[in-house]
């Protein structure tokens, strides 16, 4: 190693090792830099427009719009003049569900509007047409099935919860712990019906797709005293809460019906029709 | 006072210098290491009871679904950076005062991206099943770009660790005493690849550690990128920022050059290697460190300016907790404390010494913490309807995990130092010859 | 005058003729309302879209006017239901008409009804219905379509421009180090053969 010519401080780098290490430099820096300054780019062409349309998370639902053979397009209707927080629907989706009594896949919220007058809001997921959370999902865990209800493959869920971190509406939950509460017999757990459910996994409302598969109301829809929550098909265009059923256009329409959060464009499947409990007679 | 690293005396010097780690470490090093390992086991025990028993049990709830692993992850990944700065910037900026500490900086670099991307894991509610990210990913998750990213910088940064180490494997080779297993020798004869220093081998080697150290940049900034946008992928308010790319980027970039000042100081002391690692060179760190400090800051007072003057519904409770709620005065104690006296005690003359700069890098990176748990936190138990927040616990499983990753990054280092010797010999023998090291460019 | 007695017999006839006529008063709004009530319906295609729902409500032939006519559409939507279309009332010549504007396309069963009377259904094909809520497309196809692609193309670019300068390097170091190895054999050979000479 002493015989190898070492320059000294003092002079630059010999011109053989400078402009050969330049010289390579250009050209490795030419075609290091076009490949990794896209491997910045990598990041966000890979994905922040590429919703879970166009991943497996979209089973059975086309991405151009097309309509799969014989399927629905689910939707609810709640009419929040009739909701008298009773909380029926909570305890009637947990009891059936088996969840623990923090998990309310759908919960009443009690808000108080801008005039002081409180107001009941009962929230469920929203089985977004474009959602956030199925697009966020690592492993396709969460997924559209061909009606557009976004489910929950809790074999498949690695417990990230990014997907809890995406969705607005706060209306996903995680088992943090080994469910205690477990259905009477031995049930194998599907994602339409993730019964007993995973520790480590994400839960949400499945809007009884057990249910309304073979023509039974979901359970907060017979839970509710007060006839207050519609569920409806948009292909079809009716709703009904059990008792009444009506042409959900034009139910939507003369009712000022709105959705949560519209400015998000998450194109939510709930609408919610404005009230303070008009209907309650109190 | 650097001797002239020509004259065999002089580099025999270096290369004992070099090589103490590895041949003469020194009492307390078993001691330490054993105790460090201990930490890091306990940590892991507790890894296997929160797997058994849940999430819970590291203070999680639904209302604060992220919290102390979430930011451990970006801060530990973080710390990392110091290696790509100091090293490959360093080496394309040519600012050959670098040579001492830049192996010292590859080998952070390396564990601490290790260890952070441990975090990766333990914050899963279901580790076991990671497998299906490689078999079934979605590539529309900012998780699957995480895991591309760190696992494409992981490479380059051990081919960058791995490269300019060549000549130095050749060197432990020749140094290997006589007694050592037939198995030792054979595996540094086979990772110094037969180097001899000829001016091929050279010119090869060069060449390819200049495309490296041009490569790893963007890999580098692609990492940090794509963990901020794990969260900003998101519509929550304080998470959906556009800054969040470049911010913790250079957040990163901060706690890792502080953490490297913190790692040579330690070492320095530790194996006596005061002859080749000056108080210039931690002044030139520092001030690296203070010019990343202020940009920073510069980024967060944009953050907290422009949703502080719109003050959206989502976004004022947040800004409101922040700057005068309940995280204020960890809000503000990290403005103070992690940045304007790291700032001070780098610039100001009264306190160029190793230690304060060694105390402004210790608030650096314990600042930076505290800012990843305050960008996690708030965001995470805000309410998105109605308006009840969160609460966050710390549970004993969740410190002690924490304790013990930043327990593995010492032991780590202190391992790795036995197998390769911690100052760049080769490095330093090209780039110093002859007088003093040259720092800040001035004895060229 | 012991004559005028009035005869029994004239005042049970007597009664017996007001009790006919009385029950025959009382039996008349019975046989007024014996002609029964028809709701006919029909729905017609209109050329410029939709279709006009008629109903006709007579009564033993004469047309009622005035009188409120609702049509409905039959559905098995968790069982048979019916969902309201609108209402319409009968004009002088006793039609209801309605504009029904379908927003789902095919076979649809109607009905109309006017108290507790029920047309017969009417079957309709519905094609080329405008969907009230139609599913929105997704947007951005050309990135949709692209972002994966090149994605993937950047990340294989990268990794591939990795294994180059590793393997470059470390074939490139190692062949030339066996070269010099040989080389050095080769010079220490003929170094030998010289001295050997010598």
């Amino acid at each position: 190693m002493a015989d190898t010519p070492v320059p000294s401080p003092t002079k630059a780098p010999s011109v053989e090792e400078g402009s050969a290490r330049l010289h390579l430099s250009r050209r490795q820096a030419l075609m290091a830099l076009a490949g990794a300054g896209s491997a910045l780019s990598a990041g966000p062409l890979l994905g922040a427009l590429v919703s879970g349309r166009t991943g497996r998370a979209d089973r059975g639902l086309l991405a151009n719009g097309a309509e799969a053979e014989g399927a629905r397009r689910w939707a609810m209707v709640i009419d929040l003049r009739r909701c008298d927080g009773c909380k029926k629907c909570t305890e009637a989706c947990q009891t059936k569900h088996y969840l623990p009594p923090e998990q309310e896949w759908i919960k009443v919220y009690t808000l108080r509007d801008r005039t002081g007058v409180e107001f009941n809001v009962p929230r469920l997921c929203m089985h977004c047409e474009d959602a956030p959370c199925v697009r966020v999902c690592p492993v396709a865990a969460t997924f559209v099935n061909r009606d557009g209800l976004v489910l929950v493959d809790q074999e498949k869920c690695i417990g990230c919860r990014l997907c809890m971190a995406a969705c607005p509406y706060e209306a996903r939950y995680f088992n943090w712990t080994e469910p205690t509460i477990r259905p009477p017999l031995p049930t194998i757990p599907t994602p339409e019906f993730p019964a007993p459910q995973q520790r480590g996994t994400v839960g949400k409302c499945v809007l009884c797709v057990h249910n309304i598969g073979h023509g039974e109301l979901p359970y907060c829809v017979v839970a509710c005293n007060m006839d207050a929550i519609y569920i409806g098909d948009l292909d079809a265009d009716v709703a009904t809460n059990g008792t009444e059923t009506v042409r959900l256009s034009t139910f939507l329409s003369q009712n000022n019906a709105i959705r949560l959060k519209e400015e998000l464009n998450t194109k939510p499947r709930v609408w919610y029709i404005p009230g303070h409990g008009e209907d309650l007679g109190w | 006072m650097v001797a002239n690293a020509r004259t065999p005396s002089s580099r025999d010097a270096l290369h004992d210098a070099a090589f103490r780690p590895m041949e003469a470490p020194g009492r307390w090093f078993w001691p330490v290491a054993l105790g460090l390992a201990g930490i890091v086991a306990v940590a892991f025990g507790a890894y296997v009871y929160q797997v058994i028993e849940g999430l819970w049990v590291a203070g999680y709830n639904d209302k604060a679904f992220y919290g102390i692993y979430e930011a451990n992850l970006v801060a530990f990944i973080g710390v990392s950076y110091g290696g790509a700065l100091v090293s490959a910037v360093l080496r394309l900026t040519n600012a050959r005062w670098r040579a001492p500490i830049t192996r010292m900086a590859e080998a952070v670099a390396l564990v601490s991206l290790v260890v952070g991307g441990a975090f990766a894991i333990i914050h899963l509610g279901r580790p076991e099943r990671i497998w299906r990210l490689i078999v079934d990913p979605q590539a529309s998750s900012p998780i699957v770009w995480d895991l591309i990213a760190i696992s494409t910088y992981l490479l380059a940064t051990a081919i960058f660790l791995y490269l300019p180490l060549i000549p130095d494997l050749a060197t432990t080779r020749d140094r290997l005493p006589a007694r050592a297993p037939r198995l030792v020798r054979a595996f540094y004869r086979l990772v110094a690849l037969g180097w001899t220093g000829t001016p091929e081998q050279r010119r090869l080697l060069n060449r390819s550690v200049g495309a490296i150290a041009i490569l790893i940049i963007p890999l580098a900034v692609s990492v940090h990128s794509v963990l901020a946008w794990a969260f900003s992928m998101t519509s929550r308010a304080g998470w959906h920022s556009s800054i969040f790319g470049p911010y913790f980027v250079v957040g990163a970039l901060y706690s890792g050059v502080a953490l490297v000042v913190i790692v040579v100081a330690a070492f320095r002391k530790a194996y006596r290697l005061e002859r080749y690692i000056s108080l210039d060179h931690f002044v030139s760190l520092a001030r690296i460190m203070a010019v990343l400090a202020a940009v920073y800051l510069y980024f967060t007072f944009s953050e907290m300016l422009t949703a502080g003057y719109v003050r959206t519904r989502e976004e004022a409770p947040i800004v409101a907790v922040m700057l005068e709620g309940a995280y204020a005065p960890a809000f503000w104690g990290f403005v103070v404390l992690g940045i304007f006296v790291p700032i001070m005690l780098s610039v100001l003359s009264a306190t160029r010494s190793v230690r304060y700069l060694v105390l402004a890098a210790a608030l650096a990176v314990v600042g930076m913490w505290l800012k990843r748990m305050l960008i996690t936190l708030p965001t995470a138990t805000a309410p998105l309807i109605g308006d009840v927040w969160g609460t966050v616990q710390l549970t004993w499983v969740a410190i002690v995990i924490t304790v013990g990753a930043t327990a593995a990054i010492p032991l780590g280092l202190m391992l790795i130092f036995r197998f390769m010797p911690i100052l760049a010999v080769d490095e330093m023998t090209e780039l110093l010859p002859g007088s003093a090291p040259a720092v800040g460019g001035e004895a060229r | 005058m012991p004559r005028h007695v009035p005869p029994i017999r004239s005042i049970v006839g007597g009664t017996a003729v007001a009790v006919m006529l009385l029950g025959l008063a009382l039996a008349s709004p019975v046989v007024a309302s014996d002609p029964p009530a028809e709701l006919t319906f029909i729905a017609e295609r209109r050329a410029e879209g939709g279709w006009m729902l008629r109903a006709t409500l007579t009564q033993g032939g004469a047309v009622q006017s005035q009188q409120t006519v609702e049509f409905l559409q039959a559905v098995d939507f968790f069982g048979p239901r019916w969902i309201p279309l609108g209402n319409a009332t009968t004009d002088t010549s006793g039609v209801a008409s309605r504009l029904y504007s379908p927003t789902s396309n095919g076979v649809q069963r109607l009905v109309a009804r006017h108290a507790a009377l029920q047309s017969a259904p009417v079957e309709i094909t519905v094609v080329g219905a405008v969907p009230a809520i139609p599913r929105e497309p997704a947007d951005l196809p050309i990135v949709r379509a692209w972002a994966l692609p090149i994605g993937a193309a950047v990340l294989v670019g990268v990794w591939l421009m990795l294994a180059a300068i590793l393997l470059s390097a470390v074939i490139g170091i190692s062949r030339s180090a066996r070269r010099k190895a040989r080389d050095n054999r080769l010079g220490d050979t003929i170094g030998q053969s010289i001295s050997e000479q010598a």
